[in-house]
């Protein structure tokens, strides 16, 4: 797998289906701790029953408009971009289809987000 | 067609790689030290052109752009190819986790979405289909954006198995050349911009937030987002100077931005869906600052119905998911977790009842199981054949087998019928020789003769028709025509069932019809004397019984020899009819009949109940069948009048026994002028015939007095004493001159000396003319005085000259 070593903010670009979100699960779960904002409810709550199975239900959360999973030993969150807490300090942090930030209604949280992570990286 | 550039190796930080065109500008201003992986795509994406939607190949994912679109389409695939999966932003998770759940287990071949498709894991498609490349985006109607269509496209194909992407038809013109080419190579346009809104604006008043929403961004990569509905509603509500008043310090004005928040989930435009927010900040700014829990219960309890069609549904699904918003917001409403529980546990009920009745609508489940085995060659579904002949496939029912017979079921669609009945005829053709197998080599059991009344003989088995019988070489040779529904059997199990056919059918007639078959081999045996032959040809083809009157010819030039050939065979010849008595039986009735309708290409008459003797009315060629005469008003049993005739000469022997002389010949005519006086006996005249018998037999007395006519009996004197005298057959045909006695095949014995004794005067009558008619038998008898005797027709005669030589002696 490509190697994420040196540089603390990771773009990983591609056509889909190329296993984009596949790497972003594995680097979240080999961190101590993270999140990663999805644009559907949906794919937050499919990756969070995939990182459920590796990490267990009781280090899992899940956060969207609808629905809150939130368990108190919670290390990794998964959620919709505008229902994840924004405060959190982790040591990942990962925006699924970032394109999105050029989405009109939607398009600046992705931005404030992708802004927020690489302003938190740098300090 | 895909670049080969553009998606083998992965790249380090691949700058001129026009893959990253899109994002990477941006990237590396927004974050100048980040390092960009490249992810490359392992199979091609290429384009295959436009397609019906009847062509689509399977596991195709067809896009369209709004709810109409995406109803239509998957209507029009339910017709052609069984059904196809929904997949739309509108449906929970649940609902549609549950539709693509379908699909992926291949109970459907097609996936109908919306854009939404173009997110989320990956999917088994092979194909996306484009039935529109335009959609609105919440402003106008606009074409798709090349990386739009690259994202909806990039569903086809998975790991490194390649995908397609193409239209339905023609929309908008179809994929531009250039479109093709991006998509295919992953080469878009970059992404000049982000959009941008300050994430922290200040809540000091209603006007501070307001613009500092506005504000533009500082980096130039950054683009003021447009007017989201958040923004709308805050900007709606501000200009309600109600608002304002209560507006008036900070947290307020927070608190306002922050239930602006709620997503418009019901998509009701930002001035409706600013009621709900309003009520919500009401709420929030004042008591104790809680959502009214009376206002949320009665919103749930409205919503808690999962009666209604798709959009009833959806609605419901979009307005409970505005509870589950509110619900989980812990510092909106009081006791959140047991409303979490409640809004939750109701969407999960709605999505479940959405999910089923977009499968109702949209998958006949019967014709995509049907259709899914037709593209799996040799992976047989496992068709059921219940006891009552329903074929289920895979649990569904698709029609009824009777005997050989497939039916499709009713219910189903007339343009499905074809399509059934391939299905049916791949799926039975195992059961089918299954029950070819069990047909020839059961017994006779299963096997029975059809002879409804108005229809052609048939054979069935089980109940259910396998062959019809039709004209064969003889009467009892039925040819046995095997039902078509018995075509798809292969030639040799045809065979086997037609053998075995015919061996049920000629041990059937073993049984019921042996007589029948006897007579009939008799009389093509050639060791058979050419009389008898004629005369057993006439009765055989008659089906066993006829008229005495038909065939007094060729029974009067039979041998005195030849007469036992006929007894040989059990045949009754009686004073009316020459039958044999086991043909009369029920079963064998019913075969004759069949074997008649089969010779004659007819249907079978309907047959007299069985057991009757006497019918008022009928079917005139079943009643002959069944051996009834006409009798006056009526039709009796040939048998029972025989069984009258033999009674009404017992009686006329008895009386004639002992006063009177003898055997009297019958010389009708005259006899019956001055008989009377010739008497001299008892005053009155004749002699009783016990009408017990009659009666009992349910014969009125007008039937009696006609049958013991046509016997040769006339009522003499006073009808009231009931007297009766012979008078002989008058319509006799001519020509009885020999063997009179011996009439009677089945009759009382005689002794054979007397017979013969009989025998020389009547060859003098030999070759008379018909006029004789009247005479014949005074020739023979002219020597006799006593004319009272009985009829040397009756089974009697021989019994009275036995009595007169007796009293001679």
């Amino acid at each position: 797998m490509t190697s994420f070593s040196s540089h603390p903010v990771k773009a990983v670009l591609g056509p889909t289906n190329t296993g984009k979100t596949h790497l972003a699960v594995e680097r979240l779960t080999a961190h101590s701790s993270g999140m990663i904002g999805f644009p559907l409810r949906l794919l937050a709550r499919e990756v969070y029953d995939r990182v459920v199975a590796v990490k267990g239900a009781a280090h899992v959360g899940l956060i969207t408009g609808e629905e809150r999973i939130m368990p108190p030993d919670a290390r990794y969150l998964l959620g919709t971009m505008e229902a994840l807490p924004v405060t959190r300090d982790v040591a990942f942090v990962g925006i699924d289809e970032a394109q999105l930030g050029a989405d009109p209604e939607r398009g600046h949280v992705f931005t404030d987000r992708l802004l927020r992570a690489a302003a938190a990286r740098k300090r | 067609m895909s670049s080969p550039t553009g998606c083998c190796a992965p790249r380090p930080r691949g700058n001129d790689d026009p893959r990253l065109g899109q994002h990477q500008g941006l990237v590396r201003s927004l974050a100048p030290e980040a390092e960009i992986i490249t992810r490359p795509r392992f199979s091609t994406l290429s384009y295959a052109g436009t397609a019906k939607l009847s062509r689509l190949p399977k596991r195709s994912a067809i896009v369209a752009f709004s709810a109409e679109e995406v109803y239509a389409i998957a209507e029009m695939l339910r017709r052609f190819s069984g059904g196809a999966a929904v997949v739309m932003g509108a449906l929970s998770p649940k609902t549609r986790n549950s539709q693509v759940a379908m699909f992926e287990a291949g109970e459907v071949d097609y996936l109908v979405a919306t854009d939404a498709i173009g997110m989320g894991l990956n999917l088994d498609v092979n194909h996306v289909a484009f039935a529109s490349l335009q959609k609105f985006d919440g402003r106008r109607l606009r074409r798709l954006t090349i990386s739009e269509m690259a994202q909806i496209a990039g569903r086809a194909g998975r790991h490194q198995q390649d995908g397609s992407f193409g239209t339905v038809g023609l929309p908008q013109g179809g994929f531009t050349p250039e479109e093709i080419a991006s998509i295919e190579g992953h080469h878009f346009p970059p992404l000049p911009t982000l959009f941008w809104r300050n994430p922290t604006p200040r809540f000091d008043t209603l006007d501070r937030l307001i613009a500092d929403l506005g504000q533009p961004p500082s980096q130039p990569m950054l683009r003021p987002a447009p007017e989201a509905v958040d923004i709308a509603v805050l900007k709606h509500l501000a200009g309600d100077m109600e608002v304002r008043m209560h507006a008036g310090d900070p947290e307020a004005v927070e608190r306002l931005w922050d239930v602006c928040g709620l997503p418009d989930f019901e998509q009701l435009g930002a001035e409706h869906h600013s009621r709900t927010v309003l009520k919500l900040w009401q709420w929030r700014t004042s008591g104790d600052g809680m959502v009214d829990p009376d206002w949320f219960a009665r919103r749930l309890a409205r919503f808690d119905d999962i009666e209604g069609d798709i959009d009833q549904l959806a609605s419901r699904i979009a307005a409970v998911r505005t509870l589950c918003f509110i619900a989980q917001r812990g510092d909106w409403i009081a006791g959140g977790a047991g409303w979490t529980e409640q809004t939750q546990a109701l969407e999960s009920r709605l999505s479940d009842a959405l999910h089923a009745a977009l499968a109702q609508r949209f998958v006949d489940r019967r014709l995509a199981l049907l259709l899914r085995d037709a593209g799996q060659r040799g992976a047989a579904l496992p068709v059921a054949v219940g006891a009552d002949g329903t074929v289920a496939v895979d649990g569904e029912a698709i029609g009824t087998l009777k005997g050989f017979q497939f039916k499709v079921d009713p219910v189903a669609k007339a343009s499905d019928h074809r399509m059934l009945l391939a299905a049916a005829e791949k799926h039975l053709r195992a059961e089918l020789a299954r029950r070819a197998t069990a047909l020839a080599e059961g017994d006779d059991s299963a096997l029975s003769l059809m002879a409804e009344p108005g229809t052609a003989p048939r054979l069935a088995w089980h109940g259910h028709v396998i062959a019809a019988l039709a004209r064969g070489p003889t009467l009892v040779q039925p040819a046995i025509q095997i039902d078509p529904s018995l075509r798809r059997l292969e030639p040799g199990q045809v065979q086997a069932i037609a053998e075995r056919l015919q061996r049920f059918v000629a041990d059937q007639l073993a049984r019921h019809a042996a007589p029948l078959a006897a007579m009939g081999e008799a009389a093509g045996d050639l060791f058979t004397p050419p009389r008898v032959r004629a005369l057993l040809a006439a009765l055989t083809d008659n089906a066993g019984t006829i008229s005495r009157a038909t065939v007094e010819e060729q029974l009067n030039m039979l041998a005195q020899e030849e007469r036992p050939q006929l007894r040989k065979l059990g045949l009754t010849i009686g004073s009316l009819d020459i039958f044999h008595p086991l043909l009369l039986k029920p079963e064998a009735v019913r075969w004759r009949a069949a074997l008649i309708a089969a010779q004659q290409g007819g249907q079978v008459p309907a047959l007299p109940p069985h057991g009757a003797v006497l019918q008022k009315n009928g079917s005139q060629a079943g009643l002959a069948i069944a051996g009834f005469r006409r009798c006056a008003s009526g039709w009796l049993r040939i048998d029972m009048a025989e069984k009258l005739a033999r009674q009404a000469h017992a009686a006329r022997m008895q009386a004639a026994a002992p006063p009177t002389s003898p055997v009297a010949g019958g010389d009708e005519h005259h006899h019956d002028d001055h008989g009377e006086d010739e008497a001299h006996s008892a005053p009155p005249p004749g002699f009783v015939i016990d009408p017990a018998l009659a009666t009992s037999l349910g014969l009125d007395e007008e039937t009696r007095r006609a049958l013991l006519g046509s016997f040769g009996f006339r009522s003499v004197g006073d009808p009231l004493l009931q007297r009766w005298r012979w008078s002989g057959l008058r319509k006799a045909p001519d020509k009885r001159p020999r063997r009179k006695k011996d009439r009677k095949g089945a009759a009382a014995p005689r002794s054979a000396s007397e017979g013969a004794a009989r025998r020389p005067p009547v060859k003098q009558a030999k070759g008379k003319g018909g006029k004789q008619v009247k005479l014949h038998t005074d020739a023979a008898r002219s020597p006799r005085p006593d004319r009272r005797g009985p009829s040397p027709n009756s089974p009697f005669a021989g019994l009275a000259a036995m009595l007169a030589d007796a009293r001679k002696d």
